[in-house]
């Protein structure tokens, strides 16, 4: 009898929402803050609309990403006791990521697809939202008193 | 009332006044290989470029007279990379000089390249490089590559903004994501329209533009056309005016492919508007505006080669507007790369694929 932890699932699902909505105000915020350099600004309400905008279409590209990296990540959380700790899951969620945006950038027909990671603390600030969903993910669990 | 519908019911009842022209379409040449670029010879054959780096000459039936690799100065190819447009110098009678346009430089540090040859029994001979756009950039994306004479002998040539580099398209400093214009030689015209300014290319004709891959000049309306690849919809038909800057990347009606907004803005104060646009794209890859007479209804129009949408749009243009669209030659089922307007009154297309083909089409 295989006893299923739902649980982790949804911890998981969790970590992808927050990682996507992270991810989606970021992207949101390097473009505008490039038209901005571009115009001298941007009103509140282009921010607030673009943002939302993004949440509802950008954020349907990018949960398959968040999902696939924090699954390879949880799974290795999962085999590998050492890495449940909150800097290394971090760290591991942000190096899952680099790699798939390397092998996106190869496979996919354009230079960069994700315009955010077209500079370097563009590509930081999105390996920082993955960092996020993993400590989400791995707090969820140590509030659980799973890895207590 | 009656008057008028009987008036309606005649207009409709006279042929051709509204329905399409029947067309015929004959393959000329195959197994082209991503073939980009179709010019006219003033004795009736044809040169060809493919991407690979071959040019073609062809005779009126479509029979080749020569195939060559030139040895263009550093040539990339990769991806969109490659040998882009052909064209004949104004004075092409005297000394036989032509114009390409190629993707030069390494996947790490290249550009758009224009190189200028003359034409010989065999080949191209004396090809050097005219011009490089600057600066260097990597990837192979985004090269623009068309180019059109003006009524002063002088020539425009389209260039890409490189796709990472989308808001140096603004930035008048360089050349990415800008109309060019130069003289033959590769120097620059003395009345472009930022000679002398400080923190300007002299070279720029225009800019805002992401990946120009279609111009026009149509001297009758004495009107420069183009039109340019939007991202995710976006696709815009421009009148080009030297000075002007076309929005790119601030007012676009496209998004980025991941979905992602490029811009709040669709339109911005002191940026030209398109007179039309595709959304969805349709990946507009060349152009011609239709002054042969073997289709008087076709008279004037313009012709706009679509890569994603795999047809050719007809335009109607009255004052500089659009005023209708037809889509046409989809029942090839093909990428179609360029479209031209032959001295013969045909049109020519170009289709893209390793396996493409040149097609006449006939009345």
């Amino acid at each position: 009898m295989i006893s299923v932890r739902w649980y982790l699932l949804w911890y998981l699902l969790l970590a992808v929402l927050l990682t996507t909505v992270l991810a989606c105000i970021t992207q949101s915020g390097f473009n505008l803050a490039a038209i901005a350099a571009l115009t001298g600004g941007v009103a509140a309400g282009d921010i607030a609309a673009t943002i939302w905008f993004d949440l509802t279409h950008f954020g349907f590209t990018y949960a398959p990403i968040a999902l696939v990296n924090l699954l390879v990540a949880a799974v290795l959380l999962h085999f590998l006791p050492l890495l449940r700790r909150y800097w290394l899951a971090a760290g591991l969620g942000a190096v899952l990521l680099y790699l798939m945006l390397l092998i996106i950038n190869i496979i996919a027909p354009m230079p960069t697809l994700i315009a955010a990671t077209r500079s370097n603390t563009g590509i930081i600030s999105m390996l920082l939202c993955s960092s996020a969903g993993m400590l989400s993910y791995v707090w969820l669990l140590k509030r659980r008193k799973l890895y207590a | 009332m009656l008057r008028f519908a009987i008036l309606l019911a005649l207009l409709f009842a006279v042929p051709g006044l509204n329905a399409a022209p029947s067309y015929q379409l004959k393959v000329l040449a195959d197994n082209l290989n991503y073939p980009w670029a179709l010019v006219f010879l003033p004795d009736g054959d044809m040169l060809l470029t493919e991407r690979s780096g071959t040019v073609k000459r062809l005779a009126a039936d479509g029979s080749e007279r020569f195939s060559i690799q030139p040895a263009l100065p550093d040539l990339l190819q990769a991806a969109q990379a490659g040998l882009q447009d052909i064209i004949l110098a104004p004075d092409f009678a005297a000394n036989s000089q032509i114009l390409l346009s190629y993707a030069c430089g390494t996947l790490k540090a290249n550009n758009t390249c224009l190189a200028s040859a003359e034409l010989t029994a065999s080949g191209l001979d004396n090809i050097k490089r005219i011009f490089q756009a600057q600066p260097l950039k990597s990837g192979a994306a985004h090269f623009g590559g068309r180019i059109a004479f003006l009524p002063d002998n002088s020539l425009v040539l389209t260039l890409g903004d490189g796709f990472d580099y989308r808001e140096q398209a603004q930035n008048p400093a360089n050349h990415l994501g800008k109309i060019v214009r130069l003289n033959t030689d590769g120097s620059v015209p003395q009345d472009n329209p930022f000679v002398n300014k400080p923190g300007y290319a002299a070279e720029i004709y225009s800019l805002g533009h992401r990946n120009v891959q279609g111009i026009f000049y149509d001297t009758p309306s004495q009107t420069l056309y183009s039109h340019e690849h939007g991202p995710r919809g976006g696709d815009e038909l421009n009148i080009i005016s030297a000075g002007a800057n076309y929005g790119w990347p601030v007012a676009t009606k496209g998004i980025d492919y991941t979905g992602a907004r490029v811009s709040p803005y669709t339109a911005f104060s002191g940026m030209q508007a398109p007179v039309w646009g595709w959304t969805p794209s349709i990946a507009p890859a060349g152009m011609t505006l239709y002054r042969g007479e073997l289709f008087p209804q076709w008279q004037g129009n313009i012709f706009v080669a679509a890569l994603a949408a795999k047809s050719v749009y007809r335009l109607q243009i009255e004052n500089h507007k659009v005023v209708s669209e037809q889509v046409l030659f989809s029942e090839l089922k093909q990428r179609i790369r360029d479209v031209r307007s032959g001295p013969d009154g045909a049109l020519y297309l170009l289709t893209d694929s390793d396996k493409g083909q040149l097609i006449k089409v006939t009345p």
